[in-house]
This record gives C-alpha cells, structure tokens and sequence, in this order.
C-alpha cells in the first residue's frame, strides 16, 4: 500500500496512463493486434469454475431423465421405422459408483451374404473412381471419398473372409456409441472451462453455449445412432466399421467444434468497451463530474 | 499381438496429448502472458546496413510490386541494398530486374544465377557472396513489405546475441478460395498464438525463412546456408540454436503474402515443408537432445517438438490404422483415444495448432467472423495429412538418394500491375 507522500503521485502516474489511451473522442485507443491480450479476473475464474462444475453438475442430475429420453426416442423411433423389436435397457456403470441406463433395441445383427459383400464392393469402388472424376477444387471430398472407399473395403476385405468372427452386436455397437458420447457430454463443460469460459464473453452467453451444446447433443446422439441402425439394418454390417469409426465420434467433436467456433465469434465483454473509456481509467470531466 | 497394437497406439495418443497440452499452454501464454516484444518500433537509431535478399524464379507477376514497396521503405537510403536473386528464371524476371537496377542502380542491385542447383537454399547460398552487408533479410518476391517494415525487422539485431528475427506473415488473397481462408486461419494460430508464446517463453521462435533475416557473421559462424535442404528457415534457426545465437519472432511486424488458392498447389507446398522440416529432424535432433549448456531444458523439449511437427502427420495416420485394426480384432478402446485421435483432425498440420489455438488467434487478431470456419479445419486438416504422410513415407523410402532435393515452386496468382488489397478481410 503507499504510503501518503505516494499517493498523489501513484494518482498522477494513472491519469498519466489514462490520458496515454484516450482518443480524441474520448474513446480508448485500442492497442495492436500484435500486442493485445486479455486481462484475467477474478470474477472469470470464478465464472469458470462454476460454469465447468455447474455443467457437470447439470448433466449429472440430470442423466436419470437423460436416460428416460433417449428411452422415449428409441422407442418412437422404432416405432416410426416400423420394427418389431423389444425395447430393453442396459445398465452403464460410471466411474465412482454412478449408473446409467442405456436403451437397447434388440436387433439382429445382419450379417452380409455373397450378394451385400458384392454390391458394396462396386458401390466402394465406384467411390473411389468418383473421387478421381471429381474436379481439383473439390479435393477434400476426392480424399474423403477415398478414406470411406479403403475403410469400407478394409470392411469388405474383413467380412469376405471372417464373417462369423466380427466381435460386435449391432447392440454392442449403438452401446459403445451412445456410452461415448455421454463422455462426450460430460466433458462438454470442462472443455469449454479451458478453452471457452477464460474468454471475455459474458456469462449469460457461456451458460447459454453449454447448455445449447448439451441439448444438441442430447438430441443428436440417440438420432445419430437410429440412423446408423437404420443403414446397417438395410446396407448389414458391412457398415459398421465406417459408421463407426467416420460417422461416430468424429461428428460428435464436429458439433462440439462447430458450436465453439460460433460462440468465439461472439463479440466479447472488453470489445463493448472500447468505445468509452474503462471505469478505472475514467477521468472526471472539466466541471468536476465524472 | 493385440498387445503389439496397443503399445504403439497409445504411445502415439501420449505424442498427442502432450503437442495439445503444448499448444493450450501456448495459448494460455498468448491470452494472458507478458509479451517479449523487444526493440519494436525503433524509429531514430545508428542503423546497420542491410541486405534484402529476393529469390524469384519466374516471378514476372509480382516481383515489380515488391521491388516498389521495398524502395518505398523508410530505411535509410544509403544504408540498404536490394539484391533479388534472379534463380535461372525463363519469364520476363530478368528483364523487370534490368529495368529497376537502370532506374536504380545504387539501390537495386540483381544477382543472376543462370546454372548451379534449383531451389531457393541454393540461390541464398551463392548469393551471400555478393553483399557484405551486416543484416540479410529474406523475402519472397510475393510479399509485400509495410513502409516500416525493415527497421522494425533490423531493431532486434541491436541486441548482439540475436541471430535471426523472424515477422508475422498474413495472408491478403484470404476471400478467393475456403483454401485460402483455411490457409488464414492456419497462419493466424501459427503467427500470432504460436510464435509469440514461444518468444514469450523464452523458447525456440522459429526462423520462417521470409518476413525476416539473419546477422552475416551469425549465418558465417553457423556454417551459412546450406543448399542440400528444402526448408532452409528450419535448417539455419536451429543451427543458429545450437551455436549459441538467439532467434527473435517479432509479431508487430507484418508482411503480406500469397497463399496457395487451389489445392494441387497447397500439396505441393506441404509436401516440401514436410520434407525440409523432416530433413532437419534427422540432423538435428541429436545435437539438441544433448543439449548444450547454452540451452534450457524447456526450448531443448520445445525445439524437439517443433522439428517433430511434420512427423505428428504420419503418426496419426498410423494411429487411426492401428485404431482401425483394433476394431476388428473386438479391442474396445477407451472413448478418451478415439476422443484424442478425433480432436487432433480439427487442427492445421504445419504447425499442430489445436482449433482451440487457431480461434484464440484469430479473435486476437481482432476477425471474428472467420471462427466460424473452425469445423472446416478438418478439411484441410485431411488433405495435408495425407499429403504429409505420403511424402514422409517417400522421403524414408528413398533415404539412401542423396539428389531428393526436388524443389517444388509456389504458384502466384496475381495479376502483373493488380492493385493489392491488404488486411486479413
């Protein structure tokens, strides 16, 4: 603390570093860009923190009715898509004694015959010499659709010569996805501790991105493996690789990805600012106001 | 054998997780550190005489609007010399440069090389001989210098333990192409997040081989350059490392540039990145594991990941095979590998930026529109992946030749006489 003597001149030092800033209009002349960072609080720590906890908080009483939801869909959905297949629950023991239960549609697994392992053989190789036709400045799709092709023929490949060894269930395969992706969900609000919240956006619009991007997710990820039944029920298992390993995780962090990269996009706290001076550097006007 | 499998894969998911904690402490560092910004914006001083080193080959599109924002330059007249280095150029090149050292010909002085080895490494390499200047600059003859830009790049060498100093490069032809503004994103977390964390830290800023240059006697003392290399930049920054030089990134002083638009042209350039960079991993990773005196732990730790970048690239791939293998043989990994492996596609591959560091630059920068575009990193991450590993893998299998030194020219794409807009749009 200073002491008397230095108090008049730690007050001069500040307006001295007020005035430095001060545009004509009396706005604050932004430094920059190269030289810009951002000023840490307390009060985002703490916002942080009890975001981060207050997400997981959310999930956490909330997986019982999270459970009972995706019940719900499953069983329109099954209904919607006309099969005739019990609806059962597994239950999925979390780390630290905690439950969750998972829907499982008891579906057959269709194995592929001659004939599925032959059409997805030409449909593989006609990805693959699509992706060549394909113009130069669609280059990312030639190399996606090439990655589809080779993982569908490592596909192909497995089932032409192992088909009754291939470990997964259809069931084994929505369970391991949907266990997955509650990961995904519960590491939604940590992530974002790390790498959204320590930004300047204003509290409001951190807790409404967590909870918009759990709420898509919720609805996404049971929708994403209807989907996947629904192919594999008609394409069999020749799918399953691809929609596991391209289509499953992969577009989960997508979305994750996709909604951080909007919300960074946000203008920010400090931004506001720049049009008038911060309080702590605000000098009092000529008629003594401030 | 699944054993055999998982060994590998987990290892490579390590390799992951410490470059993604390594980048979010660059950003961390980068949002809230203190910045090393040393000798920036010097205006009035003693000023040294400068070389500006030009390499074109068949640059007729652009070198005259480069040639004219250098000799706009506020450096002193008397004290600077432009050297473009016409590299055995079959355009009008060497004609554009004889009409510059007529108009100017104290200040422009072109080096022509008509024979010897192609690629820019070779061309700094004869032409180093023809200035006795204490600072060599190097620019690409597709930039385009700020009026202040020399002095802000010289005012580190002041300091007589700095080496080299590197500027930030930001695109200007961002709204072609979503290659060109993937490729803005990609700089801007590299630049601006990157570099400056490793400035702040005290590690290794990394000598960019253009917007920047290197002290004579430092390039002399250090075995000067070297024309069996195709990333010359990598090559000298950590040669300079080890001979005990400092290598200064000053993120105030921006030069514009020409990204790639289409992609056969992007591929060509990070597959000679991928090879330089690779070529100076296999030299250099010993000396500076046994870490001279000199040397930190953390930059030895920080320069070993930086000439690991281009290497991620493969390792990932084969991390996804593995992974692919793993699935067949009824492995259930954990969700936190697919969860790792999945992450590190929505980066950019030339620097390993995670997306959490790319959108921390660019909301620096101050453009936060283009975040948006953060999902879509996975499409370039997916082509310079592979790109990256295909040359990895022919770089390996063809070790033994030592005439591996292809050297692939950037395309340009401006207009000869196109008014240039500048700024990151």
């Amino acid at each position: 603390m200073p002491g008397k003597r230095a108090r008049p001149e730690l007050e001069r030092v500040r307006r001295l570093e007020a005035m430095r800033v001060r545009g004509v209009r009396g706005g604050v002349i932004t430094p920059h860009r190269s030289m810009v960072g951002l000023p840490w609080t307390g009060f985002r720590l703490l916002t942080t923190l009890l975001l981060s906890l207050g997400g997981l908080l959310l999930l956490y009483v909330s997986l019982p009715g999270l459970g009972r939801f995706w019940q719900v869909v499953f069983e329109q959905a099954r209904d919607f898509l006309g099969l005739q297949v019990p609806l059962g629950d597994q239950l999925w023991t979390l780390p630290g004694g905690l439950e969750f239960t998972l829907p499982v549609l008891a579906v057959m697994t269709p194995l592929p015959g001659i004939q599925e392992i032959r059409i997805a053989a030409v449909v593989a190789v006609l990805v693959f010499a699509l992706s060549f036709l394909l113009p130069v400045r669609f280059t990312p799709l030639r190399y996606f659709l090439r990655l589809l092709a080779i993982v569908e023929g490592s596909a192909i490949g497995f089932f032409a010569f192992s088909a009754e060894s291939f470990p997964y269930r259809l069931q084994d395969h929505v369970f391991i996805l949907l266990s997955a992706g509650l990961v995904v969900m519960a590491l939604v609000p940590l992530v974002l501790g790390l790498t959204l919240h320590v930004f300047d956006l204003a509290f409001w619009k951190k807790l409404l991105l967590t909870l918009a991007i759990l709420a898509h997710l919720a609805v996404f990820i049971p929708l994403q493996l209807l989907v996947h039944i629904w192919l594999v029920l008609h394409g069999s298992a020749v799918l399953m690789p691809v929609l596991f390993l391209v289509f499953g995780l992969l577009l989960d962090v997508l979305v994750f990805v996709a909604f951080y990269g909007w919300a960074l996009s946000w203008r920010g706290e400090l931004e506001r600012r720049d049009v008038a001076p911060p309080a702590h550097l605000a000098m009092p006007a000529r008629g003594g106001r401030a | 054998m699944r054993l055999a499998l998982l060994i590998p894969l987990y290892a490579i998911v390590a390799v992951l997780i410490v470059y993604t904690v390594r980048h979010y402490l660059f950003t961390l560092n980068r949002l809230f550190g203190r910045h090393r910004q040393p000798y920036v914006d010097i205006g009035t001083a003693a000023w040294p005489r400068v070389a500006v080193f030009v390499p074109c080959h068949n640059e007729e599109r652009v070198i005259a609007q480069m040639l004219d924002a250098l000799l706009d330059c506020d450096y002193p007249e008397r004290q600077l010399v432009i050297i473009p280095i016409n590299d055995r150029s079959t355009d009008g090149t060497g004609r554009i440069l004889a009409d510059y050292a007529g108009r100017f010909p104290v200040r422009v002085a072109p080096f022509h090389r008509q024979d010897g080895k192609p690629g820019k490494a070779a061309a700094l390499k004869d032409a180093m001989e023809a200035s006795d200047a204490a600072i060599h600059l190097v620019f690409d003859a597709d930039y385009l210098p700020g009026r202040g830009l020399i002095k802000q790049l010289v005012g580190p060498f002041f300091d007589p333990e700095v080496g080299a100093v590197m500027g930030r490069v930001v695109p200007m032809n961002v709204n072609k192409t979503l290659l060109t503004r993937l490729l803005d994103l990609e700089r801007t977390g590299g630049y601006q997040v990157d570099q400056q964390a490793r400035m702040n830290l005290g590690l290794i800023p990394q000598y960019g081989g253009t917007v920047g240059g290197v002290r004579r006697t430092a390039l002399i003392h250090a075995g000067g350059w070297r024309d069996d290399t195709l990333a010359e930049d990598t090559d000298i920054t950590f040669r300079l490392i080890l001979a005990g030089w400092e290598v200064v990134y000053q993120n105030r002083s921006e030069c514009y540039e020409e990204v790639p638009e289409t992609w056969p042209s992007r591929i060509r350039q990070i597959k000679r990145w991928a090879r330089g960079h690779n070529q100076a991993l296999a030299r250099y990773w010993w000396p500076l594991l046994k870490r001279p005196a000199h040397l930190r732990r953390r930059a030895v730790m920080d320069g070993l990941l930086l000439l690991g970048v281009f290497a991620v690239g493969p390792l990932l791939l084969l991390g996804w095979t593995l992974a692919v293998a793993l699935y067949y043989m009824g492995v259930q990994l954990a969700s936190g590998v697919y969860l790792i492996l999945a992450v590190a596609m929505y980066s950019t591959l030339g620097n390993f930026a995670a997306f959490f560091e790319v959108a921390a630059g660019a909301r620096l920068d101050g453009s936060r529109g283009r975040i948006k575009l953060l999902p879509f990193l996975i499409v370039g991450f997916l082509v310079s992946l592979v790109s990256v590993s295909w040359a990895t893998l022919v770089q390996m299998a063809l070790f033994w030749r030592r005439d591996d030194q292809r050297w692939e020219k950037t395309e340009r794409y401006r207009e000869a006489g196109a008014v240039v807009p500048t700024g990151t749009g």
